[in-house]
């Protein structure tokens, strides 16, 4: 059994027919293994943010079925969805926008011990203090920043701050949507080298949704590529780089900018 | 032949306690030249754009040197400078959505920035509007230029910006980041635009990214700002080749991501430069 199955899952956005319908996600069968690491590439309106929100139970499929560890996730009500939200933790694209610029890093870090959800679905860690310092340890964060607010930090440390976050109820599953593409390139090596560090040392299960293939390369074993809704190709990361099958992919690949020096 | 751009010792403070962010640059652009300015967020990059087109807020303070086609910048009134945006230097933002009004027929905007510095009647305006909308790669000009920007998607819209840029013919066009919010290959398309328009046009550049890669595609000299200073400046060969100072030879290491083996470690800047005061 698969830890992840999506099973002919379809998404539209907007009654059929009328003219604000959308299909995002248009009948995507796929599974994933534990400890595989997976890379989702596609541009914007490529589906790929729909089919990870569809796999996090935060968005709904039209139709098809989602499981997680053999237990159905899609059209589950939230107290039904404990398991899935200690197993699986998100990472978003701009850590400006996806940490509360109120808080203080320590209590973002802490705020998933405190899910009543995640605490009555066991396994979650309850000695707090400990486990922040535990997890800032891990990003390279020094534990002083715990006091201090997002804005206080560079974009490589917040981006770091909400890593962090998603390994504190202990995981199985990191989902990363972007980690990298609002971050400088002189920062990027710095948290993909974390991001396979910490998949490495705690066995996670990585889900990678890029729209860079060679940086998907560095990090993810194997590779979708996504193109209006659909599963445009799929295989190994390194033969799909190297060798890509569908002539969108090779225009994706083809598009990357790289070092050209005439 | 004369610089058409020619920075000196310029230096930019902030605020009431003269906080300074940029101390003392220098640096000259060539006419038909497309110079490279790249660094990290927070290098200055931008604001030293921003004080060319006199554009800083008004708790700006401006030190030094900006002479544009001989004619000195620094301390000109903003109803002296006004006349010179648009005309004989124009800019391209990162976001086009914010850059372009949102209550305002793209068409109309365009036109726009043609009557400010043109006499034209407005039926004249509006042929020229389509032609430079056809030109920058748009399809239908006439739907685009009726079209809100919302009804657009962003390398549309970048598009429209560009041709805003452009069609003053001016001599000296200045890009911020102008492919950063874009999708990978809409930013090759509108890379490959600009490289023609600004050939075109021939109007000299300053490129401004945080991507060597990006800055590859278009310019033949880079400057590399850091914390304020211009660290390094040469040909793109130079900088790749043989890069001089640290910092520099991190961000052309990082900027090579294809270069290292799926697996290994990936460079980081930290490896060639620890900056100072930073953890």
């Amino acid at each position: 059994m698969s830890l992840y199955e999506v099973d002919h899952v379809t998404r539209r956005y907007g009654r059929v027919g009328t003219s604000g319908s959308v299909l995002a996600v248009d009948d995507v069968s796929l599974a994933v293994e534990q400890g595989q690491r997976l890379g989702i590439v596609g541009e914007s309106g490529s589906g790929k943010s729909t089919l990870v929100r569809m796999m996090t139970a935060l968005d709904q499929p039209t139709s098809g079925v989602i499981r997680f560890d053999g237990d159905v996730v899609s059209h589950r009500a939230e107290r039904d969805l404990g398991g899935l939200r200690s197993s699986v933790q998100l990472v978003f694209q701009d850590p400006r926008s996806s940490l509360n610029p109120r808080m203080r890093v320590g209590d973002i870090v802490t705020e998933p011990l405190r899910s009543r959800l995640l605490r009555v679905s066991g396994h979650v860690p309850t000695d707090h203090r400990a486990r922040l310092a535990e997890v800032l340890e891990s990003v390279d964060l020094p534990l002083e920043v715990a006091d201090r607010f997002p804005h206080e930090l560079s974009g490589g440390q917040r981006q770091r701050v909400a890593i962090a976050r998603a390994l504190t109820p202990k995981p199985q599953v990191l989902i990363a949507d972007e980690p990298v593409s609002a971050l400088d390139v002189s920062v990027r090596a710095q948290v993909l080298n974390l991001v396979r560090d910490l998949v490495a040392a705690h066995g996670l299960t990585l889900i990678m949704v890029s729209h860079d293939l060679t940086v998907v390369r560095h990090v993810c074993d194997s590779v979708i590529v996504m193109r209006h809704g659909r599963i445009e190709e799929q295989g190994p990361s390194e033969q799909v780089y190297r060798d890509p099958q569908s002539a969108y992919t090779r225009e994706l690949l083809a598009s990357i900018p790289t070092f050209r020096v005439t | 032949m004369s610089p058409l751009l020619e920075v000196t010792d310029l230096r930019i403070l902030f605020g009431r306690s003269r906080r300074e962010v940029v101390h003392g640059v220098s640096f000259a652009l060539e006419p038909g030249q497309r110079l490279g300015l790249i660094g990290e967020s927070g290098s200055g990059k931008t604001v030293t754009a921003l004080a060319i087109m006199g554009l800083l807020a008004d708790n700006a303070y401006v030190s030094g040197s900006i002479r544009l086609a001989g004619r000195e910048l620094v301390g000109l009134r903003d109803r002296d400078l006004a006349p010179l945006r648009g005309d004989l230097m124009s800019m391209v933002f990162q976001e086009p959505m914010t850059a372009l009004d949102p209550t305002m027929p793209v068409g109309r905007q365009v036109a726009e920035v043609l009557l400010l510095h043109q006499n034209l009647g407005h039926g004249v305006a509006r042929g020229r509007v389509l032609e430079v909308l056809a030109e920058v790669g748009l399809e239908d000009p006439e739907r685009v230029a009726d079209a809100y920007p919302h009804a657009l998607s962003g390398g549309q819209r970048q598009r429209v910006v560009v041709a805003m840029a452009l069609i003053n013919r001016p001599d000296l066009v200045i890009c911020d980041e102008p492919t950063t919010a874009l999708d990978v290959t809409v930013q090759a398309t509108v890379l490959n635009l600009l490289d023609a328009e600004l050939d075109a046009v021939g109007a000299s550049c300053l490129f401004i990214s945080h991507d060597l890669a990006v800055v590859s595609q278009l310019c033949e000299r880079v400057l590399v700002m850091l914390d304020g200073d211009i660290v390094e400046q040469g040909t793109l060969a130079q900088i790749f080749n043989a890069p001089t100072h640290p910092y520099t030879r991190g961000l052309v290491a990082t900027a090579r991501l294809d270069a290292v083996a799926p697996g290994e470690r990936l460079p980081t800047v930290e490896d060639f430069y620890q900056h100072p005061g930073r953890p």
